[in-house]
């Protein structure tokens, strides 16, 4: 790893950090209709958390995609 | 364990003269879960007749812990009766209407003496008394404000020489007072209006009679009077108040209790003659409940059981051991399960504290967490389920906190503690690095440095371990579902919809792992592999094929245990290390007791962090990645008539 080493840096970040972006924006508007659903009836929190967590598998991807490109640099 | 309690769908038939003495019982058993009768063929049942007479009460009862602002949460409990009631609470109401009436007579007479006493004192200001400005015959007087120049004197002069003028300062303004003959009136007053005169009110006065310092004297002494009343009043109703909460308590629970009872017959069906109930009780209540009405009716209800239908909602209670038992809060979080299939609560039992210890994984952090969730506990008796739940969690991650040799973010030691430790027999493994010796704590895994190569790429050990940990997991609920889909649908769909993704993973890995494997056929592998999504499609249709990709989401999902656990001890380091460390090396007094203060706050929020992100995500990978493989859920809380708000079955 040489002059290139931030360049891989910044790929990794921006991998991540997009892809948690996009996530929260998704789960901004579950979030604000299951709370509003949860207002009409409590028992739904449960329901309401996991379709509000549903998007958050994008990071999870964004973070295999960072891992992969940092492993790349090693390689 | 594994199935929820068994439950007895019965009857009860009698004549409606038993209907009371059936109720009573019924809500002193807490044992039948009524499931309310919809108006068919049978009518809906009326309430007892004294339903009226104890709903009226109960509004009374209500309004007067309102006025009299009983709230305590616990009270004596005292034996009551309506009749008691009704005595006490007319008692009660005379008492109060008697004070506040007083009251009110107070607060309508102290506006009046208010003026009386502003206008006394403008009076006052002038050295005028009350009844000194009328019964004159040939004088008018102006009292009032205005403020009179040189010039109105000249023009008053111009209308009459007849006049006296007094002023005096009053709350900032000019009072005036002027007296002049009777003829010159109009003119004068025209005048007056001319300079913006606002005139006094003064036949207000008339009742007051001699020296204006006597009245103001007297009245005062009537405020004083008046003030001392308002205050003997205020601690008779204090007095009230302190006697009458515990009566008010006592007798709206009892109101309470009786007119849901005499309500009751609501949720019944009945005939001119009978009413029948219907409901479910836990079986092994059956004969105890039977026993009981019977004794209290002296066998003139029927009751019979009647076998469960495919169709019935069965109330729910769960059923787990000891340990497993706060994690039913979960289940109940989500939704409870059918009656007729697997209550997860013991497999989430299993998995929830090894997914949050996984993430937490550190001894100090785990014995901090302990601490404080037995603190929370002694606190809140009532969110006890969760608290132990979480406690269970805590011992997790002071064991997973072993595993990975992580001690409040710190992996190693110096090499004087570390030494001294070794002496002691601890098994500390020495490091030599740039000539300088440190030592790091015994592990296994090290969460910050330990890496594995997986097909070719350097990964952290630990999400390589969390994504074997996910495929167990998400294979333990494939395999709860094959016996689900078993119980219900029989063998043929259990392997078709369930054993399929199983044997689909298995090719999928004999696939990838390629030549390592030494098979007997080369076909073998893609035989399999097309051969189990031809069963999902034939078992789930199409749902089953959009699903493969969801497959490989659910696996990577599991990255996350490993991932928030990198952050946590992340953070950690960042704290002892970047933050703390050079600040106690530094030698400065000033410097340690900040860096110990940045070491209680970073701790402090990375355990916060961690225990609400570590609680979080673990529900999550149980809700939707766990869940999703087996459980339907949809099941109805049981909760039997006569079973108060909180109150456990």
């Amino acid at each position: 790893m040489a002059e290139g080493a931030w360049l891989i840096g910044m790929a990794a970040a921006l991998a991540f950090s997009v892809s948690a972006a996009c996530a929260a924006y998704a789960e901004k508007f579950i979030g604000t209709a299951a709370i509003g659903a949860m207002a009409e009836k409590e028992e739904l929190f449960g329901k309401g958390l996991v379709l509000t967590v549903i998007p958050e598998t994008i990071v999870i991807f964004g973070l295999v995609v960072a891992i992969l490109i940092i492993g790349l640099a090693a390689a | 364990m594994l199935k929820p309690e068994s439950m007895s769908k019965i009857f009860l038939v009698g004549p409606k003269t038993k209907l009371p003495a059936v109720v009573a019982k019924l809500h002193e058993l807490k044992v039948l879960h009524v499931v309310d009768h919809i108006k068919g063929e049978l009518d809906i049942g009326e309430p007892l007749a004294i339903a009226e007479k104890l709903s009226a009460l109960l509004v009374e009862v209500r309004t007067y812990k309102s006025h009299l602002e009983a709230k305590a949460k616990k009270f004596r409990k005292e034996p009551l009766n309506s009749g008691q009631i009704e005595a006490r609470l007319s008692e009660i109401s005379k008492e109060y209407r008697e004070i506040t009436e007083k009251q009110k007579a107070i607060e309508q007479e102290l506006p009046g003496i208010g003026e009386d006493l502003r206008l006394l004192g403008i009076l006052n200001s002038l050295h005028l008394d009350p009844d000194s400005l009328s019964g004159f015959r040939t004088i008018t007087s102006f009292v009032g404000f205005f403020k009179p120049d040189q010039k109105f004197r000249q023009r008053l002069d111009a209308i009459t020489k007849k006049y006296t003028i007094h002023t005096a300062p009053f709350e900032a303004r000019e009072a005036v007072s002027l007296f002049v003959e009777k003829e010159k009136t109009e003119e004068v007053f025209r005048l007056l209006k001319g300079y913006g005169f606002s005139e006094l009110n003064l036949q207000k006065l008339s009742g007051f009679k001699g020296d204006v310092k006597d009245s103001i004297k007297k009245l005062n002494g009537r405020i004083e009077k008046l003030a001392e009343a308002n205050e003997n009043l205020s601690r008779k109703l204090e007095k009230l108040k302190s006697a009458s909460a515990n009566f008010l308590l006592n007798a709206e629970e009892f109101l309470a209790t009786e007119s849901e009872k005499a309500m009751a017959p609501l949720r019944f069906a009945q005939t001119k003659q009978a009413f029948v109930i219907k409901g479910w009780v836990p079986k092994k209540k059956l004969h105890m409940t039977v026993e009981e009405i019977e004794a209290s009716t002296g066998s003139k209800v029927y009751i019979a059981e009647q076998e469960i239908g495919h169709n019935d909602k069965v109330p729910i209670i769960l059923k787990n051991p000891v340990l497993a038992k706060p994690f039913e809060f979960f289940i109940d979080l989500y939704t409870l399960p059918d009656y007729r299939e697997i209550d997860p609560t013991f497999f989430v039992f299993l998995w929830f504290p090894i997914f949050f210890g996984y993430m937490l994984g550190d001894v100090g952090y785990g014995i901090v967490c302990l601490l404080l969730f037995y603190y929370v506990k002694k606190k809140m008796p009532s969110g006890k389920a969760l608290i132990n739940a979480m406690m269970i969690c805590s011992v997790s991650t002071i064991f997973f906190g072993f595993l990975f040799g992580e001690y409040m973010g710190y992996e190693g030691t110096t090499a004087a503690i570390g030494n001294a430790l070794h002496s002691i027999g601890i098994p500390m493994q020495k490091v030599v690095a740039e000539g300088s010796v440190s030592y790091l704590f015994p592990h296994i895994i090290s969460r910050v440095h330990g890496e594995m190569m997986v097909a070719g790429y350097t990964l952290p050990s630990v999400i390589v371990i969390a994504a074997i940990l996910g495929i167990i997991h998400l294979n333990f609920g494939f395999v709860l579902g094959f016996f689900n889909v078993l119980k219900h649908h029989g063998l043929k769909d259990a392997i078709l919809e369930k054993f399929s993704w199983i044997m689909l993973e298995i090719s999928v890995a004999l696939l990838v792992l390629g030549s390592k494997v030494h098979l007997p056929s080369k076909y073998i592998a893609p035989g399999l592999a097309v051969l189990s999504l031809l069963m999902i499609v034939a078992g789930e249709g199409v749902k089953g094929a959009v699903e493969l990709p969801g497959l490989v989401g659910n696996i990577f999902s599991y990255f996350r245990l490993g991932a928030i656990g990198i952050a946590s001890v992340g953070l950690a380091v960042i704290v002892n290390e970047q933050l703390a460390g050079p600040m106690f090396a530094s030698g400065n007094i000033i410097l340690i007791l900040v860096a110990m203060v940045i070491m209680v706050l970073g701790h402090a929020i990375n355990i916060g962090i961690g225990i609400l992100g570590g609680a979080l995500q673990t529900l999550r990978l149980h809700y939707v990645e766990f869940f999703s493989k087996f459980y339907t859920g949809g099941g109805k809380k049981y909760s039997p008539f006569g079973l108060k708000e909180g109150e456990e079955a």
